[in-house]
């Protein structure tokens, strides 16, 4: 299986784990990933809520560019997913929109046919690669650990146009999760948003937005928290510590991609999947799966 | 045609219908914003209803939602508060009122740029800062012709700019 990778803007300028775990772990489940080389933004943030041609010509810059190459397309980031797909979805059903769009594409040599499908990381592995055959990738059951999935906003809704899987009771990372030995527990805080769509007109109410989903893992018991999303996780693993101060407690809880996690269970070294840059105290987890190794 | 097709584009983002809301509230409890802000989703569509459009336009309310979608999902009427915020916005920016905070910052770096910032180079635990470069990541995405594509944004612009 070959796909097209489009990191957008979150993760290539800053969120490097997610690609470095991605980039990891997909080949070694017989995922070859092609860079998708001029890709830009794709227009959700500001433009999507203020200039939607704008929005809609960037979302299907990349979808062309994906087309151009006869691959689909992954994104890696929530936000990202969900603006390829509802513009697919508005191009698709509107063939005047998508043959205004094509004459500006034209001028950069692209062309929008509607070919290329849009997957995002939890479908690549749960539909595609399939939970069985990542159960005989791990090398290292992590056993006894007790995690909550974290599956961001985008990623299960609006359900309206195609998203990866339910809007009110999701449970592909559960079972994504669970293929690695680990529990995935319930808590009543799972679908809850991490707040950060807030956070460059008002940050400090993100602060609470977030606190209340570390407050509920730390009253439950929990070892760690997995997410899929860079936006969540620059929440809940590079705030946490603002999060901490703001509410007076401390939570300490690991705070994971799912694919660092994957990689872990797979027997790869933790930088290597930059587990050094996470900031919220993953060495626990670490010291757990790896034992003296780490 | 691009009259035609920003009005076809219009009519897809407000395939809503504010005045069906009779505010049961199920949009507000399940908002996260509401819990820590003053911005209501129920509010806002009576705020419409009484025809109050420009005082929201003209408010830093439209822009408090965390756009988590979760009213657009549970809606009893086909309402979707969501979808009646997002058209305030677009119309704010239509008027040329500016958003509030960085939002505005993050649209002049992807015309200019091509992403919403540069690459950062970021704090291990260890405290030594790193970039693509150090951790052996490849070139970065991004548009080579960037001054042919801020050109095509700003001709297919339907915003404050025209």
């Amino acid at each position: 299986m070959k796909l097209a990778l489009y990191l957008g803007c979150t993760i290539q300028t800053e969120q490097y784990a997610y690609e470095l775990s991605v980039r990891e772990t997909f080949p070694r489940l017989g995922v070859e990933l092609v860079d998708l080389k001029e890709a830009g933004c794709c227009g959700f943030p500001s433009f999507r809520n203020t200039n939607p041609l704008a929005w809609v010509y960037l979302s299907a810059r990349n979808l062309a560019l994906a087309e151009g190459m006869n691959l689909d397309i992954l994104a890696l980031c929530n936000g990202c997913h969900v603006s390829l797909s509802e513009v697919k979805h508005i191009l698709d059903e509107d063939d005047s929109l998508k043959s205004y769009i094509n004459s500006f594409l034209n001028k950069e040599g692209l062309k929008y046919n509607g070919k290329v499908k849009v997957f995002h990381t939890l479908q690549v592995l749960h539909d595609l690669v399939g939970v069985d055959r990542i159960k005989e990738a791990v090398e290292t059951p992590l056993s006894g650990l007790k995690l909550a999935a974290h599956y961001g906003c985008h990623i299960i809704r609006p359900s309206k146009i195609p998203r990866p899987d339910d809007p009110e009771n999701p449970r592909k990372l559960e079972r994504l999760i669970e293929a690695l030995g680990a529990e995935a527990a319930e808590y009543p805080e799972r679908l809850d948003c991490c707040g950060s769509g807030l956070a460059s007109v008002r940050g400090k109410p993100v602060l609470s937005i977030a606190g209340e989903k570390l407050k509920s893992l730390k009253v439950h018991g929990f070892d760690g928290m997995v997410d899929v999303c860079p936006f969540c996780h620059k929440i809940y693993d590079g705030r946490q510590r603002a999060i901490s101060l703001a509410l007076g407690e401390d939570f300490g809880i690991p705070v994971m991609y799912y694919t660092q996690l994957l990689g872990l269970a797979m027997g790869i070294e933790p930088n290597r999947l930059g587990l050094n840059l996470n900031l919220s105290p993953v060495d626990a987890i670490i010291r757990r799966v790896r034992g003296g190794v780490g | 045609m691009k009259e035609n097709s920003l009005a076809e584009l219009t009519k897809i983002l407000s395939e809503n219908h504010p005045e069906y809301c009779h505010q049961c509230g199920k949009c507000t409890s399940g908002c996260p914003a509401a819990r820590y802000t003053e911005f209501r989703p129920r509010d806002v569509v009576l705020m419409v209803q009484m025809g109050l459009t420009d005082e929201l336009v003209n408010s830093e309310l439209i822009w408090l939602c965390t756009e988590c979608f979760t009213c657009l999902e549970r809606c009893p009427r086909e309402v979707t508060p969501y979808d009646v915020v997002r058209a305030l916005r677009i119309e704010a920016s239509r008027r040329g009122i500016p958003p509030p905070g960085g939002i505005k910052t993050l649209a002049d770096k992807i015309t200019k740029f091509g992403l919403i910032q540069e690459p950062q180079k970021v704090k291990m635990k260890t405290g030594e800062r790193v970039d693509r470069q150090a951790l052996g990541l490849p070139e970065l995405q991004r548009p080579s012709d960037l001054s042919k594509l801020s050109d095509i944004l700003g001709c297919i612009t339907s915003g404050g700019a025209e």
